[in-house]
């Protein structure tokens, strides 16, 4: 039984090579990758709009959600259907990169394709035979001069600009394709390949890559490595070099342990990771711990709530700074008073010591001191102890895959530099005998390479020698 | 001192380069040069003795960081404009550089010093500094396109004008683009390490500058349009750049 007598048109190869051919075609046409390219940026652009819901709440995100301004509320319900909150891991994310991948395979096989005509050994001297079919006309005169002059003037003009030539038809009607550098064609097919691999890299790190998130450390301070594994780093000491070195320039002794036994230790800081068995151990920073301790003017140890007033008081407190807060209080039950310490970031930190008194809300907090190390402060007639002491934010994470994102865009990023610094140069001169005895010339080149920086004196040349032909 | 400075030789420059051109005097053209080269020296005069006498340099410190862009634009705009010799009466790339010194001067929030120990890294300053180059090839491509505009629909009224001057400019953009495209996507490599911990947004901007500025660049190859669409992008690649840069940061809720 053939197709026809069953009423059903199987497909023929031919209109599945058809389909293809069409798929093909479309993912090669630059509208494809421009229109690829300008969705990814709005999504980027979007990211940087809408908060994206941070990993360390991923188990409860309305909870998170519910602190976000009101205009998030209001709108969450279409912003939460669209994946708004949580870009990178949608579906539709990632079907976009997957495109885009796709396109860049396929434009990079184009690409690939050209640069083989041109470097290959059967050269190619023809534009046709691609979806660049036609060429741009970079320029079009004609001129009073004889064919044959004219002829000489692009051979000489052509010659001084170091041009490799070959002539496809002979005068009156002189066909040819001149080139240099045509080796740098293969400048795009290998920026698109490594694009592609910088993609599948990100995927790679995104899919299967883990981080710690911010781990503030004290010494002697362990964390476990992965679910269920026996592997853990453990922080030995964090110190500056020198006692009067900056805050930045200080460095952590990690050691790797599997089970209770060393297996290895690593010095780190900032912008000097360790790694261990694809796991890496970075410094983000440090932050300040301050201990306190007090004398009321009779001699007797004060005591500091800390946390809240429905906080137990103590006589020794101490205040570590957590990440994104840059203000700690301590309160003074006995004598009505609280304490602020504002930290400051900047190269070397800087923490400030505020007092104010909580019953008197207009008044402004009153500057004590800067503190930089133990110290012991005066503030009204107390007696204040103070021990200072920083803490490393350290992140423990696995990029799989990062390796191969970044060599990727190093090389795409070379690649495009070697063809903006060193580009191909391509083109087609038919030069066309007039029956009134002027000759007309018209010059071709490949697509994206009309207006060109090389092409500009080439063709100033072209339009003197035409006006001096004139 | 040095700003004021800065932009009254610039505003000289400008000035001398508009005449010479519409009086087809050389000389001037030479002189605009010469005060164009005035105003980089004081301009980076200034940022040199505020970064040596008040706030060290910092990326979210926004009057130095507009400073420091103007710087690029001006560096990048007058060796392309060495190079190819545009013969254009006003430049547009000129008039956004006055549009941001102004901005710093009096728009911008107050400077400060820098929030983290990440500034003092090399690889930091590195990218930064590739970033405030690509964002100002990105403003220099996106004026030129603009420039390329103006003086098509001058040289309509005014037919003296050569139309090498456009193809100058227009040259010009796309020397401008394919720098930006390296800039920022140096910058890109050097903080995409950085990226996957540091939330800084404005390297999604400048993710977001690299694509356009790609699209642009594709645009060229469009068989229909393709000049067009690169104006229009070239011209929002610019925009999202300078957002990136500056203004970015304070958008996020």
């Amino acid at each position: 039984m053939n197709g026809q007598m069953s009423g059903e048109t199987p497909a023929s190869p031919n209109v599945r090579f058809d389909l293809v051919s069409r798929v093909w075609r479309a993912l090669v046409a630059p509208h494809t990758l421009i229109g690829l390219m300008g969705v990814l940026a709005l999504i980027l652009g979007l990211s940087a709009l809408i908060p994206q819901i941070p990993p360390q709440t991923m188990d409860d995100p309305r909870k998170w959600l519910a602190a976000q301004p009101d205009i998030l509320n209001q709108t969450s319900g279409l912003v939460r259907a669209l994946g708004l909150f949580r870009i990178y891991h949608s579906l539709w994310f990632h079907l976009i990169l997957a495109l885009i991948g796709l396109t860049l395979f396929v434009q990079g096989i184009e690409a690939a394709e050209l640069a083989w005509r041109f470097t290959g050994r059967t050269q190619s001297n023809s534009p046709t035979g691609f979806w660049w079919e036609k060429p741009r006309s970079a320029l079009r005169f004609s001129s009073a001069l004889g064919c044959d002059e004219v002829v000489g003037k692009l051979y000489g003009l052509l010659s001084q600009y170091g041009y490799r030539w070959t002539q496809r038809a002979a005068p009156p009607a002189l066909d040819l394709l001149a080139t240099r550098r045509r080796h740098m064609l293969w400048t795009r097919p290998v920026a698109h390949g490594a694009l592609l691999l910088t993609l599948i890299g990100l995927f790679i790190t995104e899919t299967w890559g883990w981080h710690s998130g911010e781990w503030l450390a004290a010494p002697g301070d362990r964390l476990t490595i992965g679910h269920g594994t026996p592997y853990s780093v453990q922080l030995d000491t964090f110190a500056r070099p020198t006692a009067t070195a900056p805050w930045c320039d200080s460095q952590s002794i990690i050691s790797w342990r599997e089970g209770e036994t060393v297996t290895g230790q690593s010095t780190i800081g900032m912008g000097q990771p360790a790694t261990w068995r694809g796991i890496t151990v970075r410094q983000l920073g440090q932050l300040p711990v301050v201990r306190l301790r007090g004398l009321d003017p009779t001699g007797n140890p004060l005591a500091f709530q800390v946390g809240g007033t429905d906080q137990a008081a103590d006589h020794e407190a101490e205040i570590a700074f957590s990440l994104n807060e840059n203000q700690q209080v301590a309160y003074l039950p006995s004598d009505n008073l609280l304490l602020s310490f504002v930290y400051s970031p900047d190269p070397g930190g800087r923490l400030a010591l505020y007092v104010s008194h909580p019953d008197q809300p207009d008044s402004q907090p009153r500057f004590v001191t800067v503190l930089q190390q133990d110290s012991r402060v005066a503030v009204d007639d107390l007696q204040l102890e103070v021990g200072m002491s920083y803490r490393p934010v350290l992140r423990v994470d696995s990029l799989p895959g990062m390796e191969l994102a970044i060599g990727g865009a190093i090389v795409a990023v070379l690649a495009l530099a070697l063809g903006w610094i060193a580009p191909a140069q391509i083109l087609w001169s038919s030069v066309v005998a007039n029956p009134d005895g002027s000759t007309t010339v018209q010059i071709f080149t490949l697509p994206g390479a009309s207006g060109s920086r090389w092409l500009l004196p080439i063709t100033r040349q072209f339009q003197e020698a035409q006006v001096q032909g004139e | 001192m040095g700003t004021l400075v800065a932009v009254l030789l610039l505003i000289i420059a400008m000035a001398l380069r508009g005449l010479a051109v519409a009086l087809k005097r050389e000389g001037g053209l030479w002189l605009a040069a010469v005060a164009r080269l005035g105003a980089w020296i004081a301009l980076a005069s200034s940022i040199w003795w505020t970064t040596a006498a008040s706030a060290p340099w910092s990326t979210f410190h926004f009057p130095l960081l507009i400073q420091s862009l103007v710087l690029a634009i001006w560096a990048i705009d007058g060796v392309l404009s060495w190079r190819f010799r545009p013969v254009v009466i006003v430049s547009v790339a000129d008039l956004i550089s006055l549009a941001l010194i102004a901005v710093g001067a009096f728009g911008a929030p107050p400077g400060r010093v820098s929030s983290s120990c990440l500034q003092s890294l090399p690889l930091w300053v590195g990218q930064w500094l590739l970033f405030i180059i690509g964002s100002g090839a990105a403003i220099v491509a996106g004026g030129n396109v603009l420039t390329s505009t103006v003086d098509a629909a001058l040289a309509g009224r005014l037919r003296q004008l050569p139309r090498s001057s456009r193809t100058a400019s227009s040259v010009m953009a796309r020397e401008a683009n394919q720098l930006t495209l390296v800039a920022l996507g140096g910058g890109l490599i050097l903080g995409l390490g950085w990226a996957w911990y540091q939330g800084d947004p404005r390297l999604l901007w400048m993710t977001s500058a690299w694509l356009l500025a790609a699209m642009a660049f594709t645009a060229l190859s469009l068989p229909r349009g393709g000049e067009r669409w690169f104006t229009w992008l070239t011209v929002v690649a610019a925009a999202v750049a300078l957002s990136g840069l500056w203004a970015a940061p304070g958008l996020h809720p």
